[in-house]
């Protein structure tokens, strides 16, 4: 499976649920896709999908396209450091004001999607440790 | 190759093109199309009176245009078929070669290019490389200064069979240079121009060096300049072993500049020798550039025909480096030699003969395995039966997805490879991946974003 199989909604479902960030990591262009032309056909519709996600209130660090080898461990380790220090200096109130912002148009954009529960908030682990 | 043309089932196609390739492993249809030689292949016996006749010379490129060749030829002495070839480009059409031919009547002039198609079960690529002609570095002076050759214009030279009979002379007088310095890596192992190592070039840079002392012993001086001496196959290092022994010069460095002198048209190089640890100078005669193997100038085209894929190199890309060395994510199509890489003429041909056994196996088999997760088309879903759509079958690289007007999307399962691109591509959700499913994929990301999904980064990946 290639990242080409990355859908939209896959994504749009990701925040929805309310996810920090979205990370997609693909072979690098222009030839290094094992399918072919895969991760060039993902970069377009993610593109796309990413302008539209600014658009409607949603911090362009929490949502990437990334070029990672299977070959390169560090700058995957890298990438997500450096993601996830975005996302720190962001903060938490700011990520779940923008969801909530994002959350109706994103569900209307998942109508079509049968079954997509409602975002159930379980206890956070932390939580439930306590 | 006369064994191979010989053998009663093996057809040989030379001159000729291969326009489309359609179908998948067992079923290829290939499209080839023969150019014309204007010689009929089938009457001519290769005796080369019609060569002798002719009146017009040209560069011959199998001499890296040093020699001379008829507008009537053959590809170079051994060439497998024997069969004579005019070079419209040249000829002035004075008909002397048909003279010649006389009653074997084997020229024709409105011969036509020929289409055929071929029906395959499998295909291996074996195109080969290219080597770079270093005209845009200019540290080299190569293609401004007589005396400057690549390597492999050199080889023609020191060949018995070449335009010299296999005398090294310079191009600028015609003398027999006393000095030769030969300089690898140039273009490889260079970060500004091709990264990777070409492998062989080592080996011949020591082969002219001991054939050049060889042929005329302590008369010449030879200088290799080298970054490092790369000799790891079976007998290299000995071969290493007996070029130092013979007094050959060993320079360890890379030449930053070459200046001519306008005078003698001898060449300084400058160098810093690293052993020594301080830049030197040291006039040449001559100079041979060991230059990169790059990809063939085809390939690119070759690449789209087949859909096959390049790494970033340029060279057709394997499906795994070190398990599938040969496959490519085609199944049925194969690499071997250089086309997948550099390489000489030992590991080729190991690669050849795997690759040969490997179409083999596929041909012998009744059936053929496919991987599980291909993609089926929901038939009540798909709009191409109202609206004229088609999105998937140009996302799919593998050309597996045929849309007709009026019908729903078809896809072929034994050309599918499982990438996805038109299940996520579809704007109606009417193709589903076996095995991951939107369902499937949708589950897993609820399940990753259960619980505290604000400090999370979900990550996509391909399974590569």
């Amino acid at each position: 499976m290639c990242t080409g199989r990355v859908d939209r909604d896959f994504v749009i479902e990701a925040f929805r649920l309310g996810a920090g960030g979205v990370l997609i990591t693909a072979c690098h262009l222009p030839s290094d896709c094992h399918y072919i032309s895969g991760n060039i056909r993902m970069k377009a519709r993610m593109d796309a999908l990413a302008g539209m996600l600014q658009k409607l209130g949603l911090s362009p660090e929490r949502f990437k396209v990334e070029y990672v080898s299977s070959a390169e461990g560090e700058k995957f380790v890298h990438i997500v450091k450096e993601m996830s220090a975005q996302m720190k200096a962001l903060g938490k109130e700011k990520i779940l004001a923008e969801n909530a912002k994002l959350r109706p148009t994103l569900e209307n954009m998942l109508k079509r999607k049968a079954a997509a529960p409602a975002p159930v908030a379980k206890p956070s682990v932390q939580a439930a440790a306590k | 190759m006369v064994e191979v043309l010989r053998h009663p089932k093996v057809q040989v196609i030379t001159n000729a093109d291969i326009l489309k390739v359609e179908g998948f492993v067992g079923n290829f249809r290939v499209k080839v199309r023969k150019n014309p030689r204007y010689v009929m292949a089938e009457k001519c016996t290769g005796c080369g009176e019609c060569k002798d006749a002719c009146p017009i010379e040209y560069p011959n490129e199998w001499d890296m245009n040093l020699g001379l060749r008829k507008a009537i030829s053959i590809p170079f002495d051994q060439a497998v078929p024997l069969i004579y070839s005019i070079n419209r480009d040249y000829c002035i059409e004075c008909f002397k070669c048909v003279d010649a031919c006389g009653a074997r009547e084997a020229i024709n002039f409105d011969q036509k290019p020929e289409e055929v198609e071929l029906e395959v079960g499998t295909i291996i690529v074996t195109t080969g490389c290219d080597i770079y002609e270093p005209y845009d570095d200019p540290r080299y002076g190569y293609g401004r200064y007589d005396n400057v050759l690549t390597a492999l214009e050199f080889e023609r030279l020191i060949t018995a069979g070449g335009p010299t009979a296999g005398h090294v002379v310079r191009a600028s007088d015609g003398k027999r240079p006393k000095s030769v310095a030969i300089i690898q890596c140039v273009g490889s192992r260079d970060v500004n121009k091709y990264e990777y190592c070409s492998g062989f070039c080592c080996m011949y840079g020591l082969k002219e060096a001991i054939l050049l002392k060889e042929h005329y012993h302590h008369e010449v001086e030879v200088y290799l300049f080298y970054i490092d001496i790369r000799t790891p196959s079976k007998g290299y290092e000995e071969f290493y072993r007996r070029a130092r022994e013979m007094g050959i010069n060993f320079i360890r460095g890379k030449p930053s500049q070459i200046m001519e002198d306008p005078k003698t048209r001898n060449l300084v190089i400058r160098a810093e020798d690293s052993t020594l640890g301080q830049p030197i100078e040291v006039e040449a005669e001559l100079v041979v550039l060991s230059t990169a193997a790059i990809p063939s100038k085809g390939a690119e085209e070759l690449a789209s025909i087949l859909h096959i894929t390049r790494g970033s190199d340029g060279f057709f890309m394997e499906s795994h480096p070190k398990l599938k060395p040969m496959e490519t994510p085609m199944d049925g199509v194969f690499l071997a030699g250089a086309c997948q890489g550099p390489k000489d003429i030992p590991y080729s041909v190991a690669q050849g003969s795997g690759a040969a056994a490997k179409a083999a196996t596929i041909l012998s088999q009744p059936k053929w395995k496919i991987e599980p997760i291909v993609s089926i088309v929901d038939i009540a879903k798909c709009r191409n039966p109202k609206a004229k759509c088609g999105i998937c079958v140009k996302s799919c690289p593998f050309g597996a997805i045929t849309a007709v007007e009026g019908k729903p999307a078809q896809i072929n399962a034994a050309q599918c490879h499982g990438c996805g691109t038109c299940v996520a591509e579809c704007p109606q959700d009417a193709i589903t991946q076996m095995h991951f499913t939107d369902e499937q994929i949708l589950s897993q990301i609820r399940a990753a974003l259960e619980r505290d999904p604000e400090d999370k980064i979900l990550t996509f990946m391909c399974n590569w």
